[in-house]
Order: C-alpha cells, then structure tokens, then sequence
C-alpha cells in the first residue's frame, strides 16, 4: 500500500454483515494491531452501516403489516358489517352478516 | 503501514480523503476520520472540505423563543414561542406578530391546506389562525377550549335499582339535553346557557356544610380530563356564597370554586377551577363509593338558594354541566402536533388527541378526541413523527424538580384505528426526545445520544451527540431537547443540540448525520453554529442562559430559533436564517485525530506540517496549528511568534516543527470569513514525521 494513501482504506463493507444484536460487531477490532511498530495511520475500526443493521433487524421485526392478516387467529373478533370471500373470478362464494344471503 | 526498524525513511500521515467525520474517541475512528469539525462540508466531495454558509440573525427582537414553525401554500411561514407568541414571516422573509396565545405556546402548529388555517397548540387549548390565503384572516384563539362532557355517565344519574353498586347504562333519569344537543356540536361554556335547558321543577336547598350522605353529593363518571369547570342551575338565590367542592373516591378535595354572592345569578352558574383538575376517566362508580362528586355549600346557614334537581330534596339528580378541556396541563409543557391518517393528532399529556377538521366553528366531542389512546399515567408526550403505518409518540417522564428528573420513557406505535397503541418499546435510558423520520428510521436523541429505530425489537444507539455526563462537574444534567430540534437539509439529518441545558461542555449548535452518496458512510459533524456564539459563544453558562427553541428547513432555508441574557440581564429572543444567499460561516475549524502511531510508549518527531486547499479567497483567513502531548495548540512560530497563517491567493501552508518530539501528536486549522463570498476549500493535510525507529526502548516519560 502507498504509505501516501494509507489514510484512504475503502469501507470494509463486510464487516457490515457481521453484527448481531446478541454478540455485537463481531469483528470489531482497531486497525492498525497494536504491535510495537510506528504505524503512519491513524488507528480506525470498521465501519458498520445503520442501514444494514436495520435490514437484520427488520428480519426479526416484531409488526406485520397491517393490511396481512396472520393465518391464524385466536379469540373473539368482532365484525361490524359483512364479511365477504370472493374467488379469483369475483364470484362471492362466502357472505357472513345481515344480507339476504348471508348467514 | 508499519516500519521496520531498519527503514529511517521519514513518514506521512496523510489525509486527502475526510469522509468518515467526527469519531467519537480521541485516537481511532472509521477511516478518514477526525476529532472535530465545524462548519465544514465533508460530504458534498469528501476529497475536500469546503466552508458551510453560516447562520445569521434576521430578527434579534422577538418576543419569546419560538419552538415550532409551519408554512402555508403561498409560502408564508408561521411560527409559535414558548410564551404563546404567534409570528408570521412573509414570502419577503419579513416577520410580524400576529398575536398572542392565552397561555404558553405548546409547541404545536400545523398547516392544513384543505381548511388553509394554521392550527395552533397552548396549554389547554388549539387556537386556529386562517383562512391563511384570504385578505383579512382570523385569529380565534382558544377555538378549541372546554367543552361539556356528553357522557351519560355524566349526564343521566346513577339507578342503584337497575344496577345495583354500579352504573346503570343510562337506566336512570337524564338531567338536561346535553345528549342531544351536545352530539353534533361543542357545548361551551359560552353557548351553554342557550342550549342546556332546564326542565326539572324539584329543588335542593344548598346546605351550609358538608355532607356524604347520597341525597347530598352529586356524583358523575368522568369520561374526559382535566376538567375545566362545573357549572350548575340556580332556581333561587339566597344571601351566601356558594361554594363548590370537588371530592374523589375517598372524600379527598381535589378542588374547590367559589362564586360570591354578587356575582350569582338564576338559572346557570359556571364555576371555574382555578387550575383545571385532573381526574381519572372511567373512575368507577360503586355501591359504597362515589366516585367523583361534588358538593354545593353556601357561606350562611339556612340560605335559601335552591338548585334545580330531578328529586325534591336530593342533589344527587342535580342538573349541571360538566366542562373539561381540550388539553390536558404538562409539566413539560408541551403539546406538539402533525396530521397522520388525515387526522390532527397532538401530544395531550398522557393521551394522544385527535381532530378530523370536519367542523373547526364547533367541533363535537366525536369529532376532537381528547383521548383517542392512553399512555401510562404520569408519562407525557414529549415528540411525535410518523414512520410506514404508525404515528411514532415518543413520552416522557417530567418532575417538577429540574434536578431531581426521572430517567426513562417510551415509544408507543400506533396505527389510527386501534383503540391501543398497537405496540411500544421502552426507552430506560431516559427521555426521547425530537423524534424525526428520515429514510423510514425514527430518530430521536436520548442522554446526550442519537438514536434510530427501523423496524426492529432494538431501538439502536447511533453515536454519542455529547458527552451529557456529568461527572465531576458537581451539577445536575437537566438537559432538554425540544419536541422539533431535528429536520432533514439536502437528504442529512440535521440535529438541533441541545435546547436547555446546565451542563458547561455542551456545545449548542446544529450538527449533522448522514452521505450523500450509497457508497459512503453516514458520518457526524457540528454543521452550523448559532449566529449568537459570535455574543455568548457555544457553552451555556449561568449568566448567558443560551437556549435554542426549534430548527426548521424548508429545501434551501434553514431557521433556528434562540435565547440569550445579555450582559445587562435582558433576555433576548431571535431567529437565525441559512439560505442560499448566505455568506460563508464566520468561523470554522478542523481537528484531527490523536497521532500516536500506536506506539504511545515511545516519543516520535514531527517534522512538517502542510495544509493544502484552493487559493484563499479574499476576506477568509487559514491559521494552521498543533498540539504535543495534548497541550496548548501551538498556531504560531514559538520564537518569532509570527502565526501560521496562510495569505489570500497562496494554495498551501508549511509548517516547520522545531525539534518536537512528542508521545501524541494532533493538529488542525482555524479560519475566519468575513463578508466572503466565496468559502475556502482544503484539500489535503498531511504531516511528516520521524518515528525514531532506533529509540525502542520503554522508558519513562520525558516531561
């Protein structure tokens, strides 16, 4: 490395990867080692990206979307209105609540 | 790169590239680094670092510290200050009073372009301020004050023979029309008496004292908090006072009203508490409790004021009205407010209210909710933003003794509908403070830190802001971060930091976090200092009493509000503005890392020090310095004293170190601007040294 440039080390991106909420950054450490010889860089730890912890944590996010409806359901749920299932056609094959059909 | 000990060759430490910002430790960082910056721009060409426009007063003359600011279609700016002052600044940029609130401002405004009225918080009321686009607009204040409760927990009384030891549904006999009247419009206490009839024909002579008994208490279910006044139906006045007192569960008084003599009049009474009271919604009502009530007495005995009541002889079917108000009293005084799911929702304390805007003239109580969810009692809203589906209410915990503060808080999520907030993680750390969305992750500063929440179990600490401990400096970190301290300027967060504060080391001003680009990191750096650190400079202090109120950006303008006491103990309130006509800053700085080449132990010699950048404009100056062993920076030549200081024109600065041999080494520059107009631009730093590779050995520190 050009001893001129030793300050422009480029984002070591894959240390981006390696944290876990439980363990830490697991790759934390200070460049350069510590090991008796005069370094002519600063000392410098990895970079690790909010952004990428945010997208491992949204891989065990605790919401769903609103507008999904898990598979299933316990306890009462009160419905105000009717409760209709269509098929791919548009054909209304379920009808709960107060209409003609319905039951 | 390391050196072998045979190599003498004299080495550089050289920076050309300072993408990676303000490092939190003084010796190591992610690269490209350093310790401090102000008023540079790093990220625009990170290969350089070019002068910030600087922030500058455009009003020194306010009248309070202004804590939110809103803008309407046309472009006009209006903004609130903490004692209730309401400005508005012209598309000129000229401002203007337009008002004054009834009480402290509370932090709230907010802009709605389909009724183009401004919304204005207080402290137990919304004000509105329109139509902002017509020629003579309309400053209602207190629009949204106290208005009756409708609740027939409120308005029927309790049937113990339908229900026995508990509320009835309604069973019992209704006191007035409130129901009716009340469904689709504000019963108020200034259209009440035209509206609430009286059709009752028994009475009840008011007592001379106190008493439980069920005949002689009023009592009532409370569905709203905090309540404003009780006004009742007097069918004879008498000689004495009549005095209302306000009991709990437990006979406690928790607020009493007196109306004289005088002032008493047949038919409505309206008796306003001093303070409104805060009382439990939904406290219930059992066979050997009463639950709230309250009692008429009057100053004399045997007076002959009567109130009118459904039962001869018993007040408990007393026909009165029960007003409340629209925001509940803070300890922190805040009610902030934005529009989520079409809805104004504003910080109420331990609730979060909402109002649909369908009928701002009289708006029921189904139209402006007071309690549309419930947070913990005793935590108040300190921050809202909106984050994919939820509005983000960030609550704290607020003691009425500044230095004896609580220490936690939370984020609850709520998504509009649930009649809960959907779900909540606490924040133990302490208080969150300026909540701000940005890129779908919710900022918020908690303890002198920033931190992010995107989706996840964790809310995650980003970086320390400063170092709001306060060891060893024997006070109190009583520091507050106002509701709306942070904004987003060209795709960065900007960071408004801190509002108040007794801590000496903070250091006020705006900072910044963020890349301008995919591939580079997002980084930390004090951005923009208030224009009045050039009067009081950057640190509170007892005498200064600095304070920042709000920043706000709107594409290329930025404003920051502030306060100061002067040397003459004048407290002064002004607004900053930053736009594309400002000049550069009028002072900016840089500092470097701590230099020790990893090898503390041993003494090293710094040889040369130079400074590149663009020809130096005219009107700035560049001053280079250094600093051994953390001591004093030394930006001139020790003997001749002449300062290292680059000349307009010159593209470089050399610095010859005599004989500085050192453990640690950091360096940097200073520079002023003074009515420049082109901002200076550094392109390199570097430093040459000798590592002195021969002297291994460990040794005592030279001193």
């Amino acid at each position: 490395m050009n001893q001129d440039l030793a300050q422009n080390m480029p984002n070591q991106s894959l240390m981006m990867q390696t944290y876990t909420p439980t363990f830490g950054n697991l790759n934390f450490q200070i460049e350069p080692s510590q090991s008796g010889e005069v370094s002519n860089t600063f000392g410098t730890i990895p970079y690790l990206s909010l952004e990428s912890l945010i997208y491992q944590q949204q891989m065990q996010a605790q919401t769903s979307p609103t507008s999904t409806l898990p598979g299933q359901n316990t306890g009462q749920q009160n419905i105000s209105g009717q409760y209709t299932v269509t098929d791919s056609t548009g054909n209304q094959r379920v009808l709960m609540g107060y209409s003609a059909n319905g039951f | 790169m390391a050196k072998s000990p045979h190599n003498s060759e004299k080495d550089k430490i050289n920076l050309n590239s300072f993408i990676g910002g303000m490092a939190v430790d003084y010796k190591y960082g992610i690269a490209n680094s350093f310790y401090y910056s102000q008023g540079l721009d790093f990220r625009s060409k990170p290969s350089q670092m070019s002068v910030l426009p600087g922030m500058t007063a455009i009003s020194s003359t306010l009248r309070d510290l202004i804590t939110c600011m809103c803008q309407d279609i046309n472009g006009v700016r209006y903004a609130v200050g903490n004692q209730g002052w309401i400005y508005r600044i012209n598309t000129s940029g000229v401002i203007s009073t337009i008002g004054k609130l009834s009480s402290n401002g509370g932090t709230g405004i907010v802009y709605n372009q389909q009724s183009d009225s401004v919304y204005i918080t207080s402290q137990n009321s919304v004000s509105i301020y329109g139509r902002v686009s017509s020629a003579s607009p309309q400053l209602l204040l207190d629009q949204f004050g106290p208005s009756a409760s409708i609740a027939n927990t409120v308005i029927y009384t309790f049937d113990n023979a339908v229900t026995p030891g508990g509320y009835d549904g309604g069973a019992g006999t209704v006191r007035n029309n409130l129901g009716s009247v009340g469904t689709y419009q504000s019963i108020t206490p200034s259209n009440y008496t035209g509206l609430v009839t009286n059709t009752l024909t028994n009475t009840f002579t008011i007592p001379n004292v106190i008493s439980e008994q069920p005949i002689s208490i009023t009592s009532f279910i409370p569905d709203i908090t905090p309540i404003y006044s009780i006004a009742i139906y007097l069918t004879a006045k008498g000689t004495g006072n009549l005095t209302l007192t306000l009991h709990d569960a437990l006979n406690n008084s928790i607020g009493t009203v007196t109306i004289t003599n005088a002032n008493l009049v047949i038919g409505w009474n309206n008796f306003i508490f001093s303070t409104p009271v805060t009382v439990t919604p939904f406290a219930l009502y059992s066979g050997t409790s009463a639950a709230y009530h309250f009692h008429l007495t009057s100053s004399v005995a045997s007076d002959t004021s009567t109130v009118a009541t459904i039962n001869a002889g018993d007040v408990s079917g007393l026909n009165f009205v029960l007003f409340v108000n629209r925001l509940n009293t803070t300890t922190n005084g805040w009610h902030p407010a934005v529009i989520f799911n079409n809805k104004l929702c504003i910080g109420n304390g331990s609730y979060l209210a909402t109002y649909d805007f369908t009928n701002d003239s009289s708006p029921p109580n189904s139209s402006f909710i007071r309690q549309a969810i419930q947070l913990e009692p005793g935590y108040e809203i300190c921050g809202l933003t909106i984050n994919n589906q939820y509005i983000v209410i960030a609550a704290e915990r607020r003691s009425k003794t500044a230095n004896l503060n609580f220490q936690d808080g939370y984020l609850y999520f709520w998504d509009g509908t649930n009649a809960f907030a959907n779900f909540r993680i606490e924040i133990p750390m302490g208080a969150p403070y300026a909540l701000q969305t940005l890129n779908n992750i919710t900022y918020f500063i908690c303890a002198g830190s920033l931190f992010a929440w995107g989706g996840g179990q964790q809310v995650i600490k980003v970086r320390y802001l400063a170092y709001q401990n306060t060891d060893y400096l024997g006070v109190t970190d009583t520091t507050v971060i106002n509701p709306n301290m942070m904004d987003i300027r060209y795709n960065l967060l900007m960071i408004g930091y801190p509002s108040s504060t007794t801590n000496v080391n903070l250091n006020y001003g705006i900072y910044s976090w963020g890349s301008t680009e995919l591939t580079f990191p997002n980084s930390f750096c004090y951005s923009y200092a208030p224009s009045i650190s050039n009067i009081v400079g950057q640190n509170y202090s007892a005498s200064n009493n600095m304070q920042l109120g709000m920043i706000k950006n709107f594409v290329d303008t930025m404003y920051t509000s502030w306060q100061y006491t002067d040397s003459n103990s004048v407290t002064r309130y002004g607004l900053d503005i930053l736009n594309n006509s400002s000049t550069p800053a009028s002072t900016f700085n840089w500092q470097s890392l701590i230099y020790d080449g990893g090898v503390r132990y041993k003494r090293k010699k710094a040889l040369r020090l130079k400074i590149g950048f663009l020809a130096l404009p005219a009107n700035t100056t560049l001053t280079v310095y250094y600093s051994i062993d953390r001591g004093a920076q030394i930006s001139g030549d020790p003997i001749s004293n002449t300062p290292f200081t680059a000349t307009v024109g010159q593209t470089s600065i050399v610095v010859e170190l005599n004989n500085a041999r050192f453990y640690e080494l950091q360096w940097g520059f200073t520079g002023t601007c003074t009515s420049a107009t082109t901002a200076p631009t550094i392109t390199s730093v570097t430093m040459e040294i000798d590592p002195r590779e021969e002297e291994l050995a460990i040794r005592k520190d030279y001193t």
